[in-house]
C-alpha cells in the first residue's frame, strides 16, 4: 500500500501548553486570530475519574475530505501522500469548506478574504524537515506517521471528537492514561 | 451566523424567481390567454429577482470578481452545481423575457427554464446537506427551499400579474394556501424531529424555538398570510387585489426571517464539546 | 549571526526570564524585522523547543502596548502621560539626584528596587550604576526561593543539582511541590522517558496540577505540611530497614541525634498533620524504600511557608536516609548556582544600606536614619507583586521621584513619575545562565531597539554621563565601555574552563554546558564545614535556626478564614509577566479555583464573581469550580492583567520564612500561608 501520512497526537504526553499552536503561527506568521492548530481540552470525565487532558489538532487530512468535495473552485487537492492542500490562488473565499468540515479546520482570513488551513508543512516535509508543530512540541507529543502502519495504542478517535466515519481523518490518537490519585479528601 | 444576509437574499430571491418562472409558464401554458405585455412584465420581474439574487450572492464571497470560477467543481461540489444551474436559469429567464417581448416562440424556453428551475432549487438545498451540521443533514434544506419556491414564487407572479390587470382564478391561491400549510406543517415536524434528536441537533432546535425570529416568522410568514388568504377566498365576492401585495409582503418577510433563522440557528458538530 | 537560504538573519538568544528552563532561542530577522522565533537546537536541555510564551515573543516585542519613548506622568497614577526626550528624562532625574545630594549630603536617599525581570548578567548594570554613585539604599533578597536555598546550604554546603537528564536514570521521580508541566516544561520529556524505562513518577502537591495529571501517583498534602510527610517517610523507611546505613555512616554528620529525633516522632500525628492516612504513607514508603535511585525535585512552592526551610531540610534528610544523594539518577534537587560564577563587578558594594525586598514598604517606613527620597525600579513590578500593597503605595507617595524602566505600563510604571522604555532580549546583548540546567548561552542583538528603548546598561551609562556633565565626578560608572567589554570583565578563567571556551564570543556558535558533574555530589564529599551531609548544622545554629532538620507545625486555616489561598504560577504567565500579551491570556479576568463541594456550600457556580477576603482586604475574582483543588484551598494563579484592580497579594501578610538570610540576604516570604473566606458577589 502507498504511504499515507497523518498526525499522531499523543494525548498521554500533551500538557496543553499551546506551544504547537504558536510554533505553527511563528513559522507562517499568521494573522493574530488565525490558528491552524488548536489545543482542545478534553472533557474531564472522559477517562474515568477526574482528569483534564488535551488533544492538539490541526487539519486531519481526511481520506474523504469534505472540504475538497464542497469547494466549488477546486482549491483543495489531496496529494499522493495524503496531505490535503489548499490553494490560496484558487480560493475565492466562499467559506463553503468551513461549513462542510466537521472539524472546523478551515479559517477565514479577514485580510486576504480567503480561507486557509494546515498543509502539514508540505514544503518542509518535501525538504525532509518535520512540520513546525512536530518540531515545536516540547513534549514530543505530535509525530507524523504512515497511517497504513500498525502503531501500538493508536486509535481513530477520542471522546468528543466528531464521528470519524464522516470523512475518515488520518489523525490518530494515543489516549491519556490517568494515574492513581491519593487525595486528602478521598 | 448573523451577517449571512448575502446567502439569505440569494436563496430566497432565487427561489422566488424560480417559482414565479414556473408559475408564469404554467399559467401561459394552461390558460393561454395572456397578453404579451403582461408576460413581458412578469418575466422581467423574474429576471430582476434572479439578477438581484445573484448580485447578493457575490456579497458572500471574499473575492466576488472571481465568482465565475465557482462552476469549476461540477463533479462533486453542490455549490458548483448550484452556480451552474442558477446561472443557466438566469440565462433562460432572460431569453424567456426576450421571447415574450419580441413575440418569439417561448414554449421551449419556458419548459426548459422550468425544468432548470425545478432542478436548481433542490440543488441549492443540497449545498447544505452536510454531515458536519446534523440539523441540515436531512430532507430539511431541500424541502424548505422548494417550499419557499412554491409559496413565494406564485405570489410574486400573482402580484406582477395583478398589476397588469390579469384576472387570476382561485386555483393559484388555493395552491399557495396548500403550500403554506404544507410549509408550516413540515417545519413543525422538522422542529420536533430536531428537538427529539440528541446533542447539537437538539440545540439547533432549541436555538430556533427560543429565538424571536422564529415567532415573528411564524406569525408573519404563516399565520397572517394563511388567515388573509383564507378569509379572502372564503368571501362570495372576492377581491384579491387589495390583499395581494400584503400577502406577498408577509410571505416574503416570513421567508427572509425563516432563512436567517435557518443559517443562524444551525449548530455544527463540536470539537470536544466546544 | 548567520544567514539562511530564505534570507533570514539568524541570531542566538536566551530567554532571560526567571524560569527553570532559560531556553535557547533563534531569532529570524528580515529587513530589520523580527519575523519568527524558534528554539535553538544547539541548546542541550531545551533542544530547540520553546514554551508558548517563548513562541509568542514577537507579539511581545512588537506589542502596540510597548513603551516607545521616555514618558513623564503629570501626577503619579493619573494616567496623564507626556512624551519626553531622553535628554529631558535624564535632566529631570539628574537634577533630582543632585538636589537630593545637596540637601542631604548623602546618596542614601537614592533607592533601587530590582529583581528578576531579566536575569541577564549585564542587567546588573543597574546595581553598577547605583553603586557608582556612592552608598545607596537597595532592596535585597528574593521573594522566590530563599528558604530552600539556605536549607540546602545547611545540609550540603552549596546549591548544586544534577543535570536534569539524570532523571532518566531514576527508579523513582518525586516531583514535590513543583509543577514542571507549567513551569519547566523542558524537563517533562526526561520524566516521560524515565517512565518509559519503568520509573515511577510521584507528584506530591496540595493541588492536582497538570504535572500530577501525568504522574503515576498523585499524593495530596496539606499546604506547608510536606515536612511532616517527609519525616514520616524517613522514619518508616529507616525503621523498616530500608535506609542506606552505608551512606549514613560514612557521609553524614549528626545522625545519632537525628535518629533519636526520628525515633520520638509519632507517625499518626505526622500523618494527620500532612492530611494523609498513615496506610497510604506506609505504602509510599514501601515504594520509595524498595528502590535505589530516588530523584526528588523539590519545588519552590513547598518552601513558601513559614517553616519552608525546615520542610526542605526534612526532604533532604529523607534523601540522605535513602542514600540516594550523590547517586546517578538520585538526590534531592532544588536549584543550583554552579554556573553563576561571574565576576559581578557591578555588585561591588560601596557600603550600601540594604532593605529586605520582601518587606520593602515596611522597611521604608521604619528607616532610622536618612529616609529614601527617590526610587529607581527595574526588572520588577513591585506594586503588582509585593505584599502589603496598600502600605507600599503610602510609602511611595512620600517619595520625590520614582523612575521605572519597563517595556509596558505595568502597575508600577503607572505609579511612577518617569518611565524609561527598556529593550527586550532581541534588542541587546547579554549572557544568561540558568538555575536548573547547566547551560549558558549568549544573547545576541537581533534587531534595533524598539523606537527609543534602551537597555539597562545603556540607561546606566547615559545617566552617569549626564550626571558627570552636570557635576563631574558624580558617577564612576564606565560610560564608554561596550557591552562586549563589560562581558570581557564579567567572565573569568574558572568560568571559561567550566564552559570549555577561551572567550565568551565563542558562545555565538551555541550555548555551552558547564563541565560540572552531571550527578550532584557524586563524590559524596559535601561543601559543608564537615565535608558531610549535615543532619546537624552548626551553621544553622549560628543563624539561630534549629541545627537539626525538624518538623514544625505549619499554619492552617481556622475561625473566620477557613480557606488557604494558594497563589501559584500561571501556565501562560511568569510572575507578573506575559499576561498582558494578547492571545496568551486565556482568562480575561483573574480566576479563583474552588472545589465543587466548597462552591456548593457557598452557592457559587463557574463564571460567577466572588469576593475573596481576609482582614487585610478584599479582591474580586471569577469563580472556576474544579476538583483540581481540595475543599479547603482556593487557588489563584498569580499574574498581572492591565487595568485589573485585583492584586492577590493585597490579602497577603507577607510573613517571613524561617530561612533565606545566608544565600539572599533576607528571609523569603511565606506567600502560601494566607487564609481567606469568600462569598458570591
Amino acid at each position: 500500500m502507498a504511504k499515507k501520512i497523518g498526525f499522531l497526537v499523543n494525548s498521554d504526553r500533551c500538557i496543553g501548553c499551546h506551544a504547537c499552536e504558536l510554533a505553527c503561527k511563528n513559522e507562517y506568521q499568521q494573522e493574530p486570530e488565525i490558528r491552524w492548530r488548536k489545543v482542545y481540552p478534553l472533557k474531564e470525565d472522559s477517562f474515568g475519574g477526574f482528569a483534564r487532558e488535551f488533544a492538539s489538532l490541526a487539519c486531519n487530512h481526511c481520506e474523504d475530505p469534505a472540504c475538497l468535495k464542497a469547494c466549488p473552485v477546486i482549491a483543495y487537492t489531496k496529494r499522493e501522500d495524503g496531505i490535503v492542500m489548499h490553494s490560496k490562488e484558487r480560493c475565492i473565499g466562499c467559506k463553503n469548506c468551513m461549513l462542510a468540515c466537521p472539524y472546523k479546520v478551515p479559517e477565514f482570513n479577514q485580510k486576504t478574504k480567503k480561507v486557509e488551513k494546515c498543509h502539514m508543512c508540505a514544503a518542509r516535509q518535501d525538504r525532509g524537515e518535520k512540520p513546525a508543530c512536530v518540531v515545536g512540541c516540547p513534549m514530543e507529543a505530535i509525530t507524523i506517521i504512515n497511517v497504513n502502519d500498525t502503531i501500538a495504542g493508536a486509535e481513530r478517535s477520542l471522546p468528543g471528537f466528531p464521528n470519524a466515519a464522516i470523512t475518515n481523518p488520518t489523525t490518530r490518537f494515543i489516549k491519556p492514561v490517568v494515574g492513581r490519585q491519593v487525595r486528602r479528601d478521598a | 451566523m448573523m451577517g449571512e444576509w448575502a446567502l439569505v437574499l440569494f436563496t430566497v430571491l432565487s427561489q422566488m424567481a424560480a417559482g414565479a418562472f414556473v408559475s408564469l409558464w404554467v399559467l401561459d401554458t394552461v390558460k393561454g390567454n395572456m397578453k404579451e405585455a403582461t408576460g413581458t412584465f412578469v418575466s422581467q420581474g423574474v429576471v430582476l429577482a434572479m439578477g438581484l439574487g445573484l448580485l447578493a450572492s457575490l456579497g458572500h464571497l471574499g473575492h466576488p470578481l472571481e465568482a465565475y470560477r465557482a462552476s469549476a467543481h461540477f463533479g462533486t461540489s453542490w455549490l458548483s452545481r448550484e452556480v451552474v444551474l442558477f446561472g443557466l436559469f438566469f440565462f433562460l429567464s432572460v431569453v424567456y423575457y426576450w421571447q415574450w417581448r419580441t413575440g418569439g416562440a417561448r414554449h421551449l424556453v419556458g419548459i426548459s427554464g422550468s425544468i432548470v428551475a425545478l432542478m436548481a432549487v433542490p440543488t441549492s438545498g443540497m449545498v447544505y446537506v452536510l454531515a458536519a451540521i446534523p440539523a441540515w443533514n436531512n430532507f430539511g434544506p431541500v424541502l424548505f427551499f422548494l417550499l419557499t419556491a412554491v409559496t413565494l414564487g406564485p405570489l410574486y407572479a400573482a402580484v406582477l400579474l395583478t398589476i397588469k390587470q390579469y384576472s387570476l382564478g382561485k386555483s393559484l391561491f388555493q395552491f399557495v394556501i396548500a403550500a403554506l400549510f404544507c410549509s408550516f406543517m413540515s417545519f413543525a415536524l422538522y422542529l420536533s424531529l430536531l428537538i427529539s434528536a440528541g446533542d447539537v441537533t437538539a440545540l439547533t432546535g432549541w436555538n430556533t424555538m427560543l429565538s424571536i425570529t422564529f415567532w415573528l416568522r411564524l406569525f408573519i410568514g404563516w399565520i397572517a398570510p394563511l388567515g388573509i388568504l383564507g378569509y379572502v377566498l372564503a368571501q362570495q365576492q372576492w377581491h384579491i387585489s387589495r390583499y395581494m401585495i400584503l400577502a406577498f409582503a408577509l410571505v416574503l418577510i416570513g421567508e427572509l426571517l425563516g432563512r436567517e433563522l435557518f443559517y443562524g440557528s444551525a449548530v455544527a458538530l463540536t470539537m470536544f464539546g466546544l | 549571526m548567520a544567514y539562511n537560504e530564505d534570507g533570514y538573519q539568524i541570531t542566538r538568544h536566551i530567554c532571560p526570564r526567571n524560569c527553570y528552563d532559560t531556553c535557547g532561542m533563534l531569532a529570524y530577522v528580515r529587513k530589520g524585522r523580527l519575523e519568527k522565533i524558534t528554539g535553538d537546537p544547539a541548546h542541550g536541555y531545551t533542544k530547540g523547543k520553546l514554551c508558548s510564551k517563548g513562541q509568542n515573543y514577537i507579539q511581545r516585542v512588537y506589542s502596540s502596548d510597548r513603551i516607545r519613548f521616555p514618558l513623564r506622568q503629570m501626577g503619579r497614577g493619573s494616567g496623564r502621560w507626556e512624551r519626553i526626550t531622553w535628554e529631558q528624562a535624564m535632566e529631570i532625574i539628574c537634577e533630582r539626584i543632585l538636589n537630593l545630594k545637596d540637601r542631604y549630603h548623602s546618596t542614601l536617599p537614592f533607592c533601587l528596587n530590582k529583581y528578576s525581570g531579566n536575569f541577564g548578567v549585564l542587567h546588573s548594570a543597574v546595581e553598577g550604576m547605583f553603586n557608582s554613585l556612592g552608598p545607596t539604599t537597595q532592596a535585597r533578597g528574593s521573594p522566590c526561593w530563599s528558604a530552600g536555598l539556605d536549607a540546602q546550604l545547611y545540609d550540603m554546603g552549596y546549591n548544586r543539582n544534577s543535570d536534569p537528564g539524570e532523571m532518566e536514570k531514576a527508579d523513582i521521580i518525586i516531583l514535590w511541590g513543583v509543577n514542571p508541566a507549567w513551569t519547566a516544561i523542558h524537563s517533562l520529556p526526561y520524566i516521560y522517558r524515565a517512565q518509559e524505562k519503568g520509573a515511577t513518577v510521584i507528584v506530591i502537591d496540595p493541588v492536582y496540577t497538570q504535572t500530577a495529571r501525568k504522574a503515576d501517583y498523585f499524593v495530596q498534602t496539606k499546604p506547608g505540611e510536606d515536612g511532616a510527610l517527609a519525616l514520616a517517610l524517613a522514619k518508616i523507611i529507616y525503621e523498616s530497614g530500608n535506609g542506606d546505613q552505608n551512606f549514613i555512616d560514612h557521609h553524614t554528620l549528626g545522625w545519632p541525634l537525628f535518629k533519636d529525633y526520628l525515633a520520638n516522632l509519632n507517625l499518626d500525628y505526622l500523618a494527620a498533620q500532612c492530611g494523609q492516612e498513615l496506610g497510604r504513607i506506609q505504602e509510599l514508603a514501601a515504594i520509595i524504600g524498595s528502590t535505589r535511585a530516588v530523584f526528588i525535585w523539590a519545588g519552590f512552592g513547598l518552601q513558601r511557608h513559614i517553616h519552608g526551610g525546615q520542610t526542605l531540610r526534612a526532604i533532604d534528610a529523607l534523601g540522605a536516609i535513602t542514600g540516594c544523594i550523590g547517586m546517578p539518577g538520585g538526590g534531592v534537587h532544588y536549584a543550583h548556582q554552579l554556573t553563576w560564577g561571574f565576576n559581578y563587578n557591578f555588585l561591588k558594594d560601596p557600603g550600601n544600606r540594604y532593605l529586605n525586598i520582601n518587606t520593602f514598604a515596611h522597611e521604608l517606613n521604619h528607616l532610622q536614619e536618612q529616609s529614601v527620597k527617590m526610587l529607581w525600579v527595574s526588572c520588577r513590578n513591585l506594586l503588582a507583586q509585593d505584599t502589603a500593597g496598600k502600605m507600599l503605595r503610602k510609602e511611595l507617595d512620600k517619595l520625590e521621584l520614582i523612575v521605572t524602566v519597563e517595556q509596558f505600563l505595568t502597575e508600577t510604571a503607572c505609579y511612577s513619575d518617569i518611565v524609561l522604555p527598556a529593550t527586550t532580549q532581541f534588542e541587546e546583548m547579554d549572557v544568561v545562565p540558568s538555575y536548573w540546567h547547566h547551560w549558558i548561552g549568549l544573547n545576541e542583538q537581533a534587531i534595533l531597539p524598539y523606537f527609543e528603548a534602551k537597555s539597562d546598561l545603556e540607561i546606566g551609562q547615559l545617566l552617569a554621563k549626564t550626571l558627570n556633565t552636570y557635576r563631574p565626578g558624580s558617577s564612576s560608572f564606565p560610560i564608554e565601555k561596550s557591552p562586549g567589554s563589560f562581558l570581557d570583565e564579567e567572565f573569568n578563567e574558572k568560568l571559561y574552563a567550566l564552559l570549555g571556551i577561551s572567550h565568551w564570543s565563542e558562545l555565538a556558535a551555541g550555548p555551552r554546558q558547564a563541565a560540572v558533574s552531571t550527578t550532584a555530589w557524586s563524590s559524596k564529599t559535601f561543601a559543608t564545614p564537615s565535608g558531610k551531609f549535615e543532619f546537624f548544622s552548626a551553621k544553622a545554629q549560628r543563624e539561630n535556626i534549629p541545627p537539626l532538620a525538624q518538623y514544625h507545625k505549619g499554619m492552617s486555616p481556622q475561625g473566620k478564614y477557613p480557606y488557604w489561598l494558594i497563589t501559584s504560577h500561571a501556565q501562560q504567565g511568569l510572575n507578573s509577566q506575559f499576561q498582558n500579551i494578547t492571545k496568551l491570556a486565556k482568562n480575561k479576568k483573574p480566576v479563583v479555583f474552588i472545589h465543587p463541594q466548597t462552591a456548593a456550600v457557598k452557592g457559587v457556580k463557574t463564571g460567577q464573581m466572588v469576593r475573596v477576603y481576609n482582614k487585610l482586604g478584599v479582591i474580586t475574582l471569577q469563580a472556576h469550580v474544579s476538583p483540581d483543588t481540595p475543599s479547603d484551598i482556593l487557588v489563584c494563579h498569580q499574574g498581572w492583567l492591565p487595568g485589573s484592580e485585583t492584586r492577590l497579594n493585597d490579602l497577603n501578610d507577607g510573613l517571613p520564612t524561617d530561612m533565606g538570610r545566608v544565600s539572599t540576604g533576607s528571609q523569603g516570604v511565606a506567600f502560601y500561608d494566607v487564609f481567606v473566606d469568600f462569598d458570591p458577589v
